[in-house]
């Protein structure tokens, strides 16, 4: 059956059966190749989405789940101011020496930039528990994420301490 | 590879007419058990598949001065700050169950209706005495959630009907304990959840229920009613033999380990005198 769906901020309408996965659909037809199907149980976060917003597992979710809704993914952001501050960031931490995990940390952190009120921590941790990656200071990962949001948003900061 | 039929219903009605056409059909919210247990690349589902989590009704939470009620196919992120989760323990619990991007996909319902054994939330709804209303064709009926649960303390299946809300009286509740027992607590694992409830009012305790609930689900009325109106502290005597009734009423379902629990209902039954 044929689904639309919005990724990336496109229209998007592709063939689809019940047996294939999100991850699969959005990689082969959609060209997506920021994400990785490593584990296909919801475990690693290399496949994660933003679905409406908010992360989703893409290798666990049938592809008919994406119809009628919003899909992002890195590269959605990879232009954008906030994502140079956030790399930067984040590699002064270096919280982005797990090559495989790079796409899915910072959409993680993309996610928690788009906030209207600075990130708290335990959304910050909670973002971070979707991927299991061994290697990343949660830590760094918050002072990164926090870093890059007073950055991009220096009147917020004015406001803030008023 | 098993391809399924795919309907999108706007309404219940509309899913209602679907049901009661097709033989084989699955009703799909979240569908984050599917891809977490099937390991093949491909998914495979009944011939027909209802997509349950885009209809508006199932998503609505409405709260009354006595009760609240969830849409089936509200996510588990978004019951996150309404009652019971705004205690801090159903809080802590409703976290355990998975990371943000399944809670943000998975739904009550489905969680509820899971099949093959009873899920971190159903012990606290079933202590809470929640009810689920489920429609038919022409009919709609309201169940306590105990209904899921068949003789022998397993998960039973709800037939023909949709599960449309999920209905929690608004209780004051003054101590909670929620524990996880076993080393799994994920579908096809040996864990349970051991939840019980208590309310007191000037030294007397108004309710006490405890729910044990994993593989099958276990819960003792009599013992409950033992204790309910004893006064704060409890006497030897009656906190004895509450313990006893648990025992024996365990040891008949000849499924729960007796000395494992038994010590923690004796927790329970201490900390409900701080």
């Amino acid at each position: 059956m044929n689904i639309e769906f919005t990724l990336n901020g496109l229209q998007h309408k592709v063939t689809i059966t019940s047996a294939e996965r999100a991850i699969d659909v959005l990689a082969k037809q959609c060209g997506i190749k920021s994400l990785a199907a490593d584990c296909l149980d919801g475990h690693c976060g290399k496949c994660l989405i933003l679905l409406d917003g908010t992360p989703a597992y893409s290798c666990i979710m049938p592809a008919f789940l994406l119809r009628d809704r919003r899909v992002e993914t890195i590269d959605y952001f990879l232009k954008s101011r906030e994502y140079d501050l956030l790399i930067t960031e984040l590699h002064r931490y270096g919280t982005l020496s797990c090559s495989g995990y790079h796409s899915a940390i910072a959409l993680m952190g993309m996610m928690l930039l788009q906030k209207k009120k600075a990130p708290q921590s335990d959304e910050i941790f909670d973002a971070l528990e979707n991927i299991h990656c061994n290697c990343l200071e949660p830590a760094d990962f918050e002072a990164a994420v926090l870093n890059a949001y007073q950055k991009s948003k220096p009147t917020r900061k004015q406001y803030e301490s008023e | 590879m098993n391809l399924s039929e795919i309907n999108f219903p706007q309404t219940i009605p509309e899913l209602l007419t679907i049901i009661s056409r097709e033989n084989d059909i699955q009703l799909i919210g979240g569908a984050t058990t599917f891809g977490y247990l099937q390991a093949t690349r491909y998914l495979s589902f009944s011939n027909t598949i209802a997509i349950v989590s885009r209809i508006p009704e199932l998503h609505a939470i409405h709260k009354t001065e006595r009760m609240i009620s969830y849409g089936a196919a509200c996510t588990l992120s978004e019951l996150e700050h309404v009652y019971p989760f705004e205690y801090p323990q159903p809080a802590s619990l409703l976290r355990t169950i998975a990371t943000s991007a399944v809670r943000n996909v998975a739904t009550i319902g489905g969680h509820l209706m899971y099949d093959r054994s009873f899920l971190s939330l159903w012990p606290l709804l079933a202590c809470l005495d929640a009810e689920l209303e489920f429609r038919a064709a022409s009919q709609s009926h309201i169940k306590n959630i105990w209904y899921l649960v068949d003789e022998n303390g397993k998960h039973c299946a709800a037939g023909n009907e949709v599960l449309a809300r999920i209905r929690i009286p608004l209780l004051s509740i003054d101590h909670i304990y929620i524990k996880r027992i076993g080393s799994n607590i994920f579908p096809g694992g040996d864990g349970a959840h051991l939840v019980a409830l208590a309310s007191v009012d000037r030294r007397s305790i108004n309710f006490f229920r405890l729910v044990l609930a994993g593989t099958r689900a276990f819960r003792d009325f009599e013992a409950e009613q033992r204790i309910t109106s004893a006064s704060i502290p409890l006497s030897p005597k009656i906190a004895q033999n509450v313990l006893h009734m648990y025992s024996e009423s365990l040891r008949k379902t000849n499924f729960w380990n007796t000395d494992l629990i038994l010590p923690l209902i004796g927790q329970i039954l201490e900390d409900l005198q701080r």
